[in-house]
């Protein structure tokens, strides 16, 4: 982490929230912005979110990078990545185990891995890449799977492999378990057991969504509904196996008003208040 | 499958909804059908960005009309690079392709959404007053260039008002209809940004032209303008905030 702030139960923040994220203050309240969205040379949203982190911790979660791809990653967003980092100096910084380009064109969304050694080590170039690029180490974000994919290893010996090779932390989003699970049949318990503490720097929980045409069969990772009190339980789980890790919320559609998200907060750090700075052993 | 190989399938899949490219991605026996996740999740976005960026254009042809045409940019125009936020430079020219001769205007439409977009998101710039130049002491800190988040654009129709009504009166889920008549002369417009809004104006020919030349700062051929009126245009871009001071990066 850069800074020594202690950082308890953050919120993904929204420009249409900037007022009152703004003025409003609480222990270890901390926000996450997604450096593709700021990524212009200057005008209010830019500035929106410098006001903000005059007075709050700022973390960064890029979408963009691509640093499963089979290609490096792209070196001019990497510039403007670390532009970012220089000016904001957020107290983390992380990515996703996913691709996203190739050949030149960027397919805006997040693409499965397969688990192979092969691309392990396109994983591991692109993250290495990305922490040269801005000076610093990352968190990388365990995807949400709606299919299982054919792989050589299961998804958590994977990630901490590829933290291993190249230095990054693992990001555990509990709600991309959550759906896996579901979708995939692994078991998020098992998932979360396996996982070395030290190396987990943060956990995400959101909302997700039920498909419209195949029902509970198939969840699907929108952001755009509540902590649903599956997701809030492994919440629980994590932080008893791994102790006290900043937790963030997302929410990316449906965008309630913030104080109902700050009720969510709430009812987050209820939770983390239980762990503390004392790891439990699950 | 290869390595390489599935990274061009799914980006088949996704481009051409081709599903042949999906063959060993996934785990004998798994339910391709679900993969449309992230077809259409690539899509989507593509569709949220681009409404978000041309939101004029949203309300004059519909958004059913503008998830199809979203759709079909995705495609022919793939972003390239991370980051949707200056995805869509091409868009007004690619859209002026696909209009009908009696729909032609929505292209102009598209550039005003997209210029002032990029004048919201250019580079804070802090105008010139007039005491600074008066008060100058060094000639070179007399030279002035437009704003460096302005935009100068040049209209085939004259829309400039209706899209600001459009945009000021922005009901999603209206779908407005352009008057029956509409100018069908050049429209110059100008968008600027002194501070943290964006200001819009139409410009005359003669003041076009001064402006385009004051985008760098280079000299400016005054040569056959009336000295008076010259300076009634110098002293409202002055007022306006339309103006900076050159720097020596502006004159390289």
């Amino acid at each position: 982490m850069h800074g020594c702030r202690w950082l308890d139960v953050g919120l993904g923040l929204k420009p249409e929230h900037f007022d009152e994220a703004g003025a409003t203050q609480a222990p270890g309240l901390w926000f996450e912005v997604h450096p593709e969205n700021y990524m212009m040379e200057g005008g209010p949203r830019l500035s929106g979110l410098k006001a903000i982190a005059r007075n709050h911790p700022i973390s960064l979660h890029g979408v963009g990078a691509s640093l499963g791809g089979l290609e490096p990653p792209d070196t001019e967003h990497l510039r403007r990545v670390a532009g970012l980092v220089e000016r904001f100096n957020p107290v983390l910084v992380s990515e996703h185990a996913t691709w996203s380009s190739y050949q030149g064109a960027y397919y805006a969304d997040l693409l499965p891995l397969p688990r192979t050694a092969e691309i392990m080590a396109n994983l591991v170039r692109g993250v290495t890449a990305y922490q040269e690029a801005i000076g610093r180490p990352i968190l990388l974000e365990n995807p949400s799977n709606y299919l299982p994919l054919s792989s050589e290893m299961d998804e958590v010996n994977f990630l901490m492999d590829v933290a291993r090779a190249s230095g990054c932390g693992i990001l555990l989003d509990v709600n991309n378990l959550y759906v896996s699970a579901n979708n995939t049949g692994l078991d998020p318990y098992a998932y979360i057991r396996a996982l070395r503490p030290a190396l987990v720097g943060e956990i995400h929980i959101a909302g997700h969504s039920v498909d419209p045409n195949l029902g509970e069969t198939l969840l699907i990772d929108s952001h755009d509904s509540p902590v649903v009190s599956g997701v809030w339980q492994l919440l629980e789980f994590a932080l008893a196996h791994l102790g006290h890790k900043p937790v963030l919320l997302e929410r990316d559609a449906q965008i309630p008003p913030f104080a109902d998200l700050m009720q969510e907060v709430i009812q987050a750090r209820r939770i983390t208040s239980n762990w503390g700075n004392n790891r439990v052993n699950a | 499958m290869s390595t390489p190989d599935i990274y061009a399938g799914m980006a088949m899949y996704i481009r051409d909804r081709e599903p042949g490219g999906l063959d060993g991605l996934f785990r004998p026996g798994a339910n391709l059908e679900i993969a449309r996740l992230y077809r259409n999740g690539y899509y989507r976005n593509i569709r949220e960005v681009l409404s978000s960026s041309f939101p004029v254009v949203v309300q004059c042809l519909g958004m059913d009309n503008f998830t199809t045409l979203a759709k079909n940019y995705g495609q022919a125009q793939p972003p390239e690079r991370g980051t949707l936020t200056d995805y869509g430079g091409t868009f007004a020219n690619w859209l002026a392709d696909q209009m009908s001769p009696e729909q032609s205007w929505v292209a102009d439409l598209a550039r005003l959404d997209w210029a002032w977009l990029e004048c919201l998101h250019g580079v804070d710039s802090k105008p010139v007053a007039a005491t600074e130049l008066l008060t100058a002491r060094d000639p070179e800190d007399v030279q002035v260039r437009r704003l460096e988040n302005s935009r100068l654009l040049k209209l085939e129709y004259s829309l400039l008002d209706f899209w600001t009504n459009t945009k000021l009166g922005k009901d999603e889920h209206r779908v407005v209809t352009l008057p029956n008549s509409i100018n069908l002369e050049d429209q110059w417009v100008i968008f600027w940004r002194p501070e943290m809004t964006v200001y819009s104006r139409e410009l005359k020919g003669i003041e076009a032209q001064l402006l385009e030349a004051l985008a760098s700062g280079k000299h400016v051929d005054t040569g056959g303008t009336d000295a008076d009126e010259l300076s009634v245009l110098f002293g409202q871009w002055l007022n306006a905030g339309v103006l900076q001071k050159c720097t020596r990066e502006h004159e390289k």
